[in-house]
């Protein structure tokens, strides 16, 4: 937990003088970031996570944050450690429940708004993943993961650790709870056992005791009740393998009889979206049949009826891939979506189907949610700030802003971001952010950093502080440029572009970035000789390939990235992502593989290439860094591998992300500016 | 005077009825399900309380533990709500002005905090984050600001104080002050035990602060269960609400400074101190001192001579200010009086010097018109208010009750009462018309199918003309016709009272009777509650005067009551008590078997042995003067322990530095020389406080193996209520 925020918003108003700092590594990774808003049903209140950095902890923590009223919000839950999440408010405006671990697993807690600590209503011994209020107040719907099979732990106690690839897992299935407000903690008034007087007896005072609501074998991802408190919609899947989300179904089941029935079951994703506010529609998003390209082509939108299964077509308009949070009001269904660099919010009438622009401002709106009583809460931001809480009335909407996220970049040098486009090689057209320093001087050529972004259905956008791993905003500030391309594939720009890259990935992607760059020197902004290239996970495979096809970059990191496709295939969880992309196993089609590998052009690699790599990596596992570093150290070319111990695909404490952007700011530093770096080893902030 | 009193509340007050009318004994175990609220606060706008709720809890099915949680109570009805949560120990709760939110303290972590608790919802948070810990909240009166105390070790202190080091031959800053250096300059500096003077002193220097060894250079080195060879200061803060937790400390140097108050304009701050320049250890006066908010301008206020003064607080319209003095600075001599003065410090009076009582917890009424206070007083501690401009105190609340806690506004007073039909609850009781309402029901649900035994109240005159109260407790379930051995208990203090009113012994005398024995208790001479004279009536005389009149109390209750078996008395007791009974034991045979517990048998040894050793100049005076080495051993059990032939069960606490185990191990091991019936018990981990606030189960085992070794004396005439039930 981190303590009051107060803090930071007080802090900030000290700078409010006009002058700036280049803020410091640790300052950006411990920005505080809001989460997905949640609205009473009564519209006056909001609740939504805050994300920050807790450096003793060395873990990202949320606590839940709210906002009453239209007032400024305030932090609501102070988890001493570990985080608090999911807010969900009880239907009578009453009570916020949430889930957090304090002591041994997620619980559901529950809080009352008018004042007082959160309080655990239940005590499982396995982690409850999600909850919901039942519309009639009395209970919370949750699901929670079945605990592991006792046969495999006295296996254990006599042959040791083993498990069978892809045979092993939990399931987690729904239950429910009843939520009596004024149950006492049973610590606190024991009965005893009668042979021992003293030992508390189980069982006498309890907390309710969860009832589960489904049995088989599957394993529920989602759930929402009905609004009529009949039915429950779930989104289930064989098993929670990763790969098992393409044969994802919605089913319903009957919370009085337990009676599970089949909702939608196409060959390919379902996901469950919402119910209509009549309880007799379930809208929900579907690759329908389409196993074999749904990583990259649009998924669509449909409602179904309870009663009878009739299916209809939604804002069949669109051109972008549904997901996120949906929400059907009496007036239409609202949800979010990508339209190049600006998510909308769009509404769909759900008698025609045809969709409108509800909202487009602030530039980019990720998530929305709707009172009953017409209010609605959006997580927003403008194209130079940093994401807010924002509430408005649904008929003519007017934003009031709810958080003072930006207060904490009032006082710093941030980047500025230009909004530019180009003709890549094969004439497709992309698009890209450009950061410049905040002191940009238009006659000078700037060394140039080009950080590519994952995915490959990624998307950069305008922001004052773009990060992970990389110090972007301290090269703006040192002097440099960065470009941050939407390569072909990327979300925003409609399933046509997101496919451009199927069986060409690298290659097209490759003409991408070098054509950007030469757009950017042809405007005469950049400096070539002083060119940098950086990634991570897809990001960081078209780092690789730049590494091994080109020699304009004096250095290049290449973070989590995929040196060979081949080595990648067989050692990923996800192997339907390259036959999707590449059409082919490397059984099949060797030549595509080879085609698309940083690995098959080794050996004209020339440029001095960092490689960070999270330890146990599993999306794209680390023998892809080990295959990079070897070659290139086998054609003598600079190079080093850097493992972050105990990670896998991202780096998510702050020491680690804190050592990641060193790493890169010295390999930079280095290569562009030829700077020798060394790691400071004393802190540079107070960290209070 | 009283009786009519008495007689007056009972027409006026209607005798409330409670659930225990059950059939069931209290048992060992049920100590466990008391429930007690206290730190009770009243919103500004009079509409909530706020008050600490706390139970004894278990986890793990054996790990008993307390909890002590913030509750809220809505005047306008409805349950009262719990605020707090988790296995902390919350405390100190106070109301911002606008009624909006609550400070109070908790611990999570090495020290106690501020905590903020939102009444708009959300969890509480910590305010301060002073490493020497933060303790009694007031607000400003505008909201903004918190004042706190803490408490700081003489080590982080600058400067030196205005008497001498303690330490023979050495002068203050005359080696490395370790404890107040950083981890660079502590290698700085040379030191070892092989070396010049200098480093030896140094390497001597370091080894103190690690406590290995402790130097003890005070006076008062023994705290409650451990050495405390530092000097610690209380030192006033103030911290914004709204800021970066940031305290700025008001008061500093080497005098302390606590009970902290704002003046109503919120531009003078009044608190209690000490004399500066004295060794504290050698002090025992206080005064009132008066700081601007800021600290500045801060000088001695109001001081009495020979009058300890503390507790002051100005009146809601900051023209007067309400004190507390002693009149005397000992033990023995004196009574906490109610004063007043204006706020310019000028006419200060004494309003209470005609009641014969000690008062305290005084409380301007809103208007300022009147004080309320309580006080014990012949077996109550009933609530009294009394004119702001003199005149007699009248009883609001007392008739057997005592008024444990409480706190008012302009039309009514939030109280906790106890009584021996209701152990705890909190009332609120209409100023205008004195009805009264029970607002909780903490102790219902298990007291329902209990059967409570009240007491009979008796008096009794000695022949020196001192009358001495006591009660008597029947067995439950006694039948007419049959007797019962009966425990004759005994209180501290020795100015402790006891009474109906009393909640300490509430449980234990439950369930004594519960096991089938009748109980007397009585105030003797040294008792508080019965006005100074009665005090200072065991003054060089701990042993003859104040057993007597215990012993006359036993008779007189066998003269009234046939079920008294004499041939079978017990008789326990604890601290002053516990040396009472071994008095009792080694002066008379009557007892079949007795319970010492924490006593002090030994009054020349007690000089050193625990950090009440002042007991003994301030009754006897010191032994190297003149007669008093001979004055402590005729008031000594342990110059008769040959007498002692009474089976007797010896009890201490490992950690007990208020009384000392010495003693204890004098006692025991002389009787088992003499070879008497005599065991001896050791509570590891706890201190003087064991029978109120120790852990739970060794509370109960207290409890039970105190009834065990009488039941190996003891012979019931049917078998008591108590044996073999279970809840």
């Amino acid at each position: 937990m981190k303590n009051l925020v107060i803090i930071w918003l007080a802090v900030s108003s000290l700078y409010c003088s006009g002058q700036t700092k280049d803020p410091s590594f640790e300052e950006v990774i411990s920005l505080r970031s809001v989460g997905t808003p949640v609205i009473s049903a009564d519209g006056k209140t909001v609740a939504f996570t805050v994300r920050t950095a807790d450096w003793d902890q060395n873990e990202f923590d949320s606590e839940i944050w709210i906002s009453r009223g239209g007032g400024q919000a305030f932090q609501a839950t102070q988890a001493t450690k570990g985080s608090s999440n999911a807010p969900n408010f009880s239907p009578d405006n009453k009570w916020l429940a949430f889930l957090s671990d304090r002591g041994g697993k997620n619980q559901i807690y529950v809080m009352r708004l008018e004042g007082g600590e959160a309080f655990a209503i239940t005590a499982e011994k396995e982690n409850i993943s999600d909850l919901e209020w039942h519309s009639s107040g009395k209970k919370i719907l949750f699901t929670k993961t079945d605990s592991e099979d006792k046969k495999k732990k006295d296996e254990e106690k006599r042959y040791g650790g083993f498990a069978t690839d892809d045979k092993e897992f939990a399931l987690t299935h729904l239950w429910q709870v009843d939520f009596k407000p004024d149950l006492r903690n049973p610590s606190e008034l024991p009965c005893y056992q009668s042979v021992d007087s003293l030992r508390a007896k189980s069982g006498c005072l309890n907390l309710a005791k969860p009832e589960r609501l489904t049995e088989g074998e599957f394993t529920i991802t989602s759930f929402k009740g009905s609004p009529d408190g009949i039915l429950v919609a779930f989104n289930h899947q064989p098993n929670p393998l990763i790969n098992s989300f393409i044969k994802s179904d919605i089913s319903l089941i009957d919370i009085n009889s337990k009676k599970v029935s089949a909702l939608v079951v196409n060959k390919s994703a379902d996901g469950l979206a919402a119910w209509s506010p009549d309880s007799k529609e379930v809208l929900f998003t579907s690759s329908e049949n389409d196993t074999t390209s749904n990583f990259y082509k649009n998924s669509k939108l449909f409602a179904i009826e309870v009663n009878g299964k009739k299916v209809r077509r939604l804002g069949t308009k669109l051109d972008e891939d549904f997901g996120g949070q949906f929400s059907w009001q009496q007036d239409g269904i609202y949800f979010t979506l990508w339209n190049k660099m600006n998510r909308l919010l769009y509404k769909i009438d759900p008698k025609s189907g045809d969709h409108t622009v509800f909202l487009n401002s602030p530039e980019q709106i990720f998530s929305a949610t709707f009172s009953k009583t017409g209010q609605f809460a959006i997580n927003a931001k403008e194209n130079d700030q940093l994401n807010e809480i924002y509430i408005s009335p649904i008929v003519s909407p007017k934003l009031q802003r709810v958080t003072s996220i930006n207060d904490q970049i009032k006082s710093w040098r941030i980047a500025k971001s230009e909004i530019i486009s180009w003709k890549s090689k094969d004439g497709a057209t992309i698009e890209g952010v450009l950061h410049k320093p905040d002191d940009y001087d238009p006659n000078k050529k700037y060394p140039l950093l080009v950080v590519i972004h994952g995915g490959p259905t990624g998307i950069d956008y305008p922001t004052p502080v773009p990060a992970y791993v990389y110090p972007i905003v301290q090269w703006l500030n040192k002097g440099a440029l960065v470009l941050r391309p939407n390569y072909r594939g990327s979300a925003g720009y409609g399933e046509a572009f997101r496919s451009l890259n199927v069986e060409n990935l690298g290659v097209g992607d490759a003409w991408d970035v070098i054509s950007g760059v030469e757009y950017l020197d042809s405007k005469g902004l950049i400096n070539k000789n002083r060119m940098g290239c950086m990634g991570w996970s897809q990001g960081g495979y078209i780092s690789a390939f730049l590494t091994t096809t080109t020699d304009i970059f004096k250095g290049i990191s290449v973070g989590a990235g995929i040196s060979d496709w081949a080595t990648y295939y067989v050692n990923t969880d996800i192997h339907p992502f390259t036959r999707q992309y590449l059409k082919a196993t490397p059984w099949s089609d060797p030549e595509i593989y080879k085609k698309t590998s940083p690995i098959s052009y080794i050996n004209q690699a020339k440029t001095p290439t960092l490689i960070q790599h999270g330890e146990f990596d599993k999306r794209v596992p680390i023998p892809n860094a080990y295959e990079l570093l070897q070659g290139l150290r086998d054609h003598g070319v600079e190079s080093e591998l850097i493992v972050y111990k105990g990670f896998g695909h991202g780096i998510t404490k702050p020491k680690e992300r804190l050592a990641a952007n060193w790493h890169n700011w010295k390999w930079f530093g280095k290569y562009i500016w030829n700077e020798e770096i060394e790691l400071p080893i004393t802190e540079t902030i107070d960290k209070k | 005077m009283k009786a009519i009193i008495r007689i007056a509340l009972l027409l006026v007050f209607p005798i409330a009825v409670f659930a225990q009318n059950g059939t069931k004994p209290i048992l060992t175990s049920d100590v466990l399900k008391l429930t007690t609220a206290n730190q009770i606060q009243i919103s500004n706008d009079g509409t909530k309380v706020v008050m600490v709720v706390t139970k004894k809890a278990v986890k793990k099915e054996i790990e008993y533990y307390y909890t002590r949680h913030l509750y809220m109570i809505n005047l306008a009805g409805g349950e009262p709500i719990q605020l707090t949560f988790g296995d902390r120990n919350d405390g100190n709760p106070v109301w911002s002005p606008d009624g909006k939110r609550i400070a109070f303290t908790r611990r999570d972590g090495e020290a106690s905090q501020i905590w903020i608790l939102n009444l708009g919802g959300g969890e509480a948070y910590p305010l301060t984050k002073i490493k020497t810990g933060a303790a009694q909240p007031v607000w400003s009166p505008d909201g903004t600001k918190i004042m706190f105390s803490s408490s700081i070790p003489f080590h982080d202190i600058s400067g030196t104080p205005g008497w001498k080091n303690e330490r023979p031959g050495r002068s203050f800053n005359d080696e490395p002050n370790w404890a107040g250096m950083k981890e660079d300059e502590k290698k700085a500096v040379k030191n070892s035990p092989d070396g010049s003077l200098e480093e030896i002193k140094a390497w001597l220097a370091k080894n103190a602060t690690e406590k290995n060894p402790r130097v003890l250079t005070r006076l008062q080195f023994q705290g409650e269960q451990d050495l405390q060879p530092e000097q610690r200061f209380s030192h006033l803060y103030v911290v914004a609400l709204n800021g970066n937790g940031e305290a700025t400390q008001l008061t500093s140097g080497f005098q302390s400074f606590s009970q902290a108050s704002w003046s109503p304009d919120g531009s003078k701050i009044i608190c209690t101190s000490e004399p500066p320049n004295v060794e504290p250890d050698a002090n025992r006066k206080s005064s009132v001192w008066i700081m601007n908010t800021d600290g500045k301008d801060l000088k001695e206020f109001l001081a009495f001579k020979n009058y300890p003064t503390s507790s002051a607080s100005f009146s809601p319209d900051g023209k007067s200010i309400l004190f507390i003095s002693r009149s005397g600075d000992n033990f023995l001599r004196g009574q906490t009086e109610l004063g007043v003065m204006t706020s310019t410090g000028a006419n200060p009076t004494l309003l209470t010097e005609e009641f014969d009582r000690d008062v305290s917890s005084p409380i301007w009424s809103p208007d300022g018109k009147t004080i309320y206070f309580t006080a014990s007083a012949d077996g109550d501690v009933p609530l009294y208010s009394i004119p702001a401009k003199g005149g007699k105190p009248t009883i609001l609340i007392g008739n057997d009750k005592g008024v444990m806690d409480y706190d008012l506004n302009s039309d009514k007073i939030v109280y906790a009462q106890t009584e021996i039909a209701n152990p705890w609850d909190v009332y609120q009781m209409t100023i205008k018309d004195k009805k009264t309402k029970r607002l909780t029901q903490l102790n219902d649900n298990w007291l329902k199918e209990k059967k409570v035994i009240l007491p009979k109240e008796h008096w009794v005159t000695r022949p020196d003309g001192v009358k001495v109260q006591y009660w008597v407790m029947e067995p439950m379930n006694r039948k007419d016709g049959i007797k019962y051995p009966t425990i004759l208990n005994i209180h501290g203090g020795p100015t402790a009272m006891w009474g109906p009113s009393g909640f300490s012994m509430w449980h234990e005398f439950q369930m004594q009777v519960g096991w089938g024995y009748g109980l007397v208790f009585c105030n003797p001479r040294g008792s508080g509650g019965y006005g100074e004279d009665f005090k200072r009536g065991n003054y060089q005389d701990w042993g003859t005067g104040p057993a007597n009149d215990i012993l006359a109390a036993l008779d007189d209750a066998a003269s009234k009551y046939s079920w008294i078996d004499t041939s079978q008395y017990f008789v326990t007791g604890g601290s002053y008590a516990g040396y009472m009974v071994a008095w009792l034991v080694s002066q008379d045979q009557r007892f079949k078997a007795a319970n010492c517990q924490r006593g002090v048998y030994d009054l020349t040894t007690f000089m050193g042995e625990g950090n009440a050793w002042r007991l003994v100049p301030d009754y006897f005076g010191y032994p190297w003067e003149d007669g008093i080495q001979k004055l402590l051993d005729a008031n000594s059990p342990y110059s008769f322990v040959n007498n002692i032939k009474t089976p007797l069960l010896i009890m201490h606490s490992d950690n007990d530095l208020r009384t000392g185990v010495i003693q204890s191990e004098m006692l025991y091991k002389s009787l088992k020389i003499l070879e008497r019936p005599v065991e001896y018990i050791r509570y590891p981990g706890e201190g003087h406080e064991l029978s109120r606030s120790g852990n739970p189960l060794r509370m109960i085992d207290r409890l039970i193996r105190i009834i065990e070794f009488f039941e190996r004396y003891a012979k019931h005439p049917e078998t008591p209520p108590a044996l073999g039930s279970s809840n």
